[in-house]
């Protein structure tokens, strides 16, 4: 059963256009005042004014009969309602594509540096912040919203600005936690790190720009789901949908005055929260990446998360357009050899919305295999082309055969954006996909022990013996596994349940296990500021407990360490701190490596 | 007063000490005349030595009311303040040229932009620290030097004689014999101005991201968001409200993290730096005002970077010797014979400045033939003693410290 619930498709500055007021489906819940459910919790305080403002509960029967409220930007009870559902519908489609339930194990403040012993929120409360991600759509005044682990939570900022840094003219007021993009990109962030936690240590300049990239392409795919702006863009395009801008809807004469559809338009399905950049002046870069022709020795150039991050976005994008194109040459040689004009402006409307059914199917493939690569991520030190080995081999088990040659155009696009995978032979399909494992070497995993005879009955959490069971296993086969002697950590152990393209389901159980080491700065002298170098592996399983896959890291990797030491340098030397920093202590530099989100969006 | 008198082909950069500040002038012989190009003239306010006003009576009794070029490297306090105090003097000195980073140019749009955000986040900060009184000297000391340039600002655009030629100088510019002074080649090394430096050097802020201060200051930014009827206070939020002490840990969370904003603030100006390689018959001078490795960055990482590192024979160490302003990568690159290395330097109002470990590196890089300007004891400030005798090609003068090239 699914709640639905209206929303702005885009961000208040869109008005009615282009289908912005929508209406979303989510898995309906029982909700209590905040919106608060299951997993989320919408909790209006206002750290800036240190008030609260009134929770809406959308089990009233008024609103429930009614879709929710409707799109204001002058009612919080509105922006509850939209944070609430973005985010959960954002939930959604990960739960969706990796086939399993994603419960938050937030840090709960008593079990920190804080006090010790009982849960931090009065005991009435249905809100617990361990297996809540916590919500504030009015946290701050500020021009950012960001993801805090140590708050289990999402803030959102407003503020007031003049338009695109202008010093005088009237202010607008921007919330932005009514902008989807924003809404859906920091909830990415909170997914990535319940899934993979030790993303946020750097192991390279890739590892924020990763971040950055993958909630940025999530909030991307989402834009394809709204209809009528989907329909718009490609009759504006004449069905091209990659192009930037859109033709006006109408041509402009030569001269005198000209009307609001007589001018040009950013295509809007490719840009991301678009008051914001517009109020902020920034987010150029990605623009400029997808409209730009690929160089592919730029990305070797960026350092900026933001700016590399884009090039992965710009990547992704250009296989997906080069698929959508491809899927549906037919149609458009079909509409041809009846005569039916392609120009902007002239799609038949079937034409139009057959085009849009292709377009809206291929953007759900591609949001599910982004989703879905990340089970194949390897646990710490996330590369660009880390990412694309994951892609290639969940096509692969997703659809062996490809008929629309999906990874060859995947393979391409990374290609000719410089990203390049580590290790590999060549770019062919088979030599990025994974290896599969050699299940001769390592014994298979006796599910029964780890998942107890309870299972699947009370899949919450393996208790300790079943934790025991499987790091012994781990141990004991480490080498075969592509681990180093030493100790190690397993962690997140998830089962997942897909549907093949076949029919058949495809049981599979993902865990990661970590690794870790201290080193210094400058090999030759210990003094210099100490770091943590980390390795550790991705394993999965298959429905028998046999590895399929032991995706690693290995801890005794030269190269790597040596990269993640030129990294740490240029950060120590970036930091704007440094000069003023007491000599006396060593230079905080672990925690310099650690993404802060909030610093991270904020650009500093 | 000996006025200078130098050998043909030879030259003199004299380092001043002024304290926490950089000010230099360098002298070139011209057929019996000389030519003088002062670089900077500026002191923190927390690390005076009470000698800037002597200084700039002798940089006008050496230039004997002339100089070929004024050098502005960036507008921090400590590098141009001097023109405020002296500017009577200053009035009085006939200026051919005055070299300021393109981030200056009054007519660049994006420029004044930029500049005038910054300003304004300078300001609200200030007004923070002061209405929330806050007591953490090195974070003061940062945000003082980031204030109240106007009047250097205006002595440097107006208020010299002759009414020089104003430069606003970006990466990749040549030039030879500026202002007159023959044998004289210049390449500009910094700042850039590319996109992606000046989104960089673009602190993104709302008008609004300062905590309210605790005692009522009147505050212009402040953002009511909605009508007073949607407003609840704890308990009329209901159950589900936080605790008390989550309350505080969010409001600890979102409050502005100052400390982060105002080093981020210095760092951001320190990278406007003009960075400039003055070649003279053999000599190859590097001047990178206080850049730090954003503006390093840029050039170091481009073609030819290492022949020109090369070629250098006097390199005025960036930022007072700071930890990281001196990337070592660069400091690898100079190996040319005969390298020296200028620090003008304080261990007041930082005691993490110069960065021993950079001396250190320093010193092995020139084999000794390093002089910081501390050397030169002043009765007001923080002395260093010298240890051993002063690196050849020095003499060291009542408030400062000449370097002569032998032809």
């Amino acid at each position: 059963m699914n709640r639905s619930l209206k929303v702005y498709a885009f961000d208040p500055s869109q008005g009615r256009n282009l289908g912005n007021h929508m209406t979303v489906q989510v898995p309906y819940e029982t909700l209590r005042p905040g919106p608060i459910g299951q997993r989320i919790a919408v909790i209006d305080y206002d750290a800036s004014n240190g008030r609260y403002y009134r929770p809406v509960d959308l089990d009233a029967v008024e609103l429930l009969l009614q879709n929710g409220l409707d799109p204001s930007a002058v009612n919080p009870e509105f922006h509850q309602q939209m944070v609430y559902a973005v985010a959960w519908e954002t939930v959604t489609a990960f739960e969706n594509a990796l086939g399993r339930e994603v419960r938050w194990r937030f840090p709960r403040p008593a079990e920190g540096r804080f006090r010790k012993g009982r849960k931090e929120t009065p005991p009435e409360s249905a809100v617990d912040e361990k297996t809540h991600l916590r919500i504030f759509p009015h946290g701050m005044q500020a021009a950012n919203a960001y993801y805090s682990r140590e708050l289990g939570a999402l803030l959102f900022g407003y503020f007031e600005t003049r338009p695109d840094g202008a010093i005088d003219g009237p202010k607008q007021r921007v919330f932005t936690c009514l902008s989807h993009d924003i809404v859906a990109h920091e909830t990415t962030h909170a997914l990535v790190d319940v899934l993979r936690s030790h993303y946020v240590y750097s192991g390279g300049p890739d590892t924020a720009a990763f971040h950055e990239a993958f909630a940025d392409i999530i909030a991307l795919f989402q834009h394809f789901s709204v209809k009528e702006a989907l329909l718009d863009t490609i009759q504006r395009t004449g069905g091209l949908l990659h192009r930037v801008d859109l033709e006006p809807e109408a041509k402009p004469g030569a001269a005198g005055p000209r009307i609001q559809v007589e001018r040009d338009a950013k295509n809007p399905l490719i840009e991301l929260a678009r008051q914001f950049g517009v109020a902020m002046g920034m987010r150029q870069a990605l623009r400029s990446a997808l409209g730009r022709v690929p160089e592919p020795d730029l990305l070797a150039r960026l350092s900026e998360p933001h700016e590399r991050g884009a090039i992965l976005v710009a990547a992704v994008f250009d296989a997906f357009f080069s698929s959508y194109l491809r899927r549906t040459r037919d149609l458009m040689r079909i509409a041809r050899a009846g005569g039916s004009g392609l120009s902007p402006g002239d799609l038949h409307p079937d034409l139009a919305e057959r085009l849009a059914r292709e377009a809206a199917k291929v953007a759900s493939h591609f949001l599910k295999m982004c989703i879905r690569a990340l089970d194949y991520c390897p646990p710490v030190d996330i590369t660009f082309g880390d990412f694309l080995r994951a892609l290639v081999t969940v096509d692969r088990d997703l659809v062996p055969e490809d008929n629309y040659r999906y990874r060859d155009t995947l393979i391409e696009a990374f290609q000719s954006r410089g990203i390049r995978s580590e290790d590999v032979t060549s770019v062919s399909e088979g030599a990025l996909a994974w290896e599969p494992f050699d299940s001769t070497s390592a014994a298979p995993v006796r599910l029964a022990e780890v998942l107890g005879p309870r299972y699947p009955a009370d899949r919450r959490s393996l208790g300790p013996e079943a934790w025991r069971f499987l790091h012994g296993h781990v141990a004991k086969n480490a080498r075969a596994l592509g681990l180093t002697s030493g100790s190690l950590y397993v962690r997140g152990f998830a089962p997942s349940c897909r549907v093949e393209q076949n029919g058949r389901v495809r049981q599979e159980y993902v865990f990661l296990v970590h690794q870790s080491r201290v080193e210094a700065l400058d090999p030759k002298d210990s003094a210099s500021p100490p770091f943590v170098f980390r390795g550790g592996a991705t394993i999965i399983l298959d429905e028998a407990g046999r590895v399929r896959y032991s995706i690693p890291k290995r801890l005794d990797d030269a190269v790597r360490l040596s990269r993640l030491r030129q990294y740490a340098e240029r950060v120590l030397s970036g930091w704007a701190g440094a000069p003023y920093a007491r000599s006396t202590k060593p230079l905080p530099l672990e925690d310099m490596l650690c993404l802060d989100f909030n610093l991270l969006h904020r650009g500093y | 007063m000996n006025h200078t008198s130098l050998a043909p082909n030879a030259l003199r950069v004299r380092m001043y000490r002024v304290g926490f500040g950089d000010c230099f002038l360098i002298s070139f012989p011209d057929e019996g005349r000389h030519h003088h190009i002062l670089v900077d003239c500026g002191v923190h306010a927390a690390g005076q030595v009470g000698t800037l006003g002597q200084v700039v009576e002798n940089v006008l009794e050496e230039c004997q009311g002339s100089l070929a070029v004024v050098v502005a490297s960036h507008t921090h306090q400590d590098h141009i303040s001097g023109f405020a105090e002296g500017r009577d003097l200053f009035g009085k000195i006939k200026v051919g040229q005055v070299w300021m980073p393109w981030c200056e140019d009054p007519h660049d749009r994006a420029a004044v932009r930029l500049r005038q955000k910054h300003l304004a986040i300078i300001q609200a900060l200030s007004e923070h620290l002061l209405a929330t009184n806050q007591k953490n000297p090195a974070l003061l000391s940062v945000v003082q030097n980031l204030l109240g340039n106007d009047e250097a600002l205006r002595v440097l655009r107006r208020g010299f004689r002759g009414s020089p030629e104003m430069r606003y100088l970006r990466a990749g510019e040549r030039f030879s014999a500026p202002a007159g002074v023959a044998g004289l080649s210049v390449e500009v090394l910094g700042p850039p101005d590319d996109e992606s430096f000046l989104s960089r050097m673009d602190l993104p802020t709302g008008e609004r991201f300062l905590t309210p201060p605790a005692h009522g200051v009147a505050d212009r930014h402040w953002v009511e968001p909605f009508s007073s009827t949607f407003k609840a206070t704890r308990r009329e939020y209901g159950k589900n409200a936080l605790s008390p002490d989550e309350e505080k840990r969010m409001r600890k969370a979102v409050a502005l993290d100052t400390e982060g904003l105002a080093f981020a603030l210095d760092s951001v100006l320190n990278n406007t730096s003009l960075v400039l390689l003055l070649s003279f018959h053999g000599q190859c001078l590097l001047f990178p005002g206080d850049a730090q490795w954003g503006n390093w960055q840029a050039w170091l990482e481009a073609d030819g970077a290492d022949e020109r590192l090369d070629r250098v024979t006097l390199f005025k160490v960036p930022h007072h010797g700071s930890g990281n302003a001196t990337p070592k990568r660069a400091l690898r690159a100079m190996t040319g014979q005969g390298l020296t290395a200028l620090v003008s330097t304080q261990t007041k109002p930082w005691s993490s400045i110069p960065h021993v470990r950079l001396l250190d590196a320093l010193s092995r890089q020139t084999r000794g033939r390093v002089a910081r300007s501390d050397w030169v004891p002043v009765s007001a400030g923080p002395n260093v003693r010298r240890a051993g005798r002063l690196p050849k090609g020095f003499t060291q003068g009542e408030f400062w410290m000449d370097w002569t090239t032998t032809a």
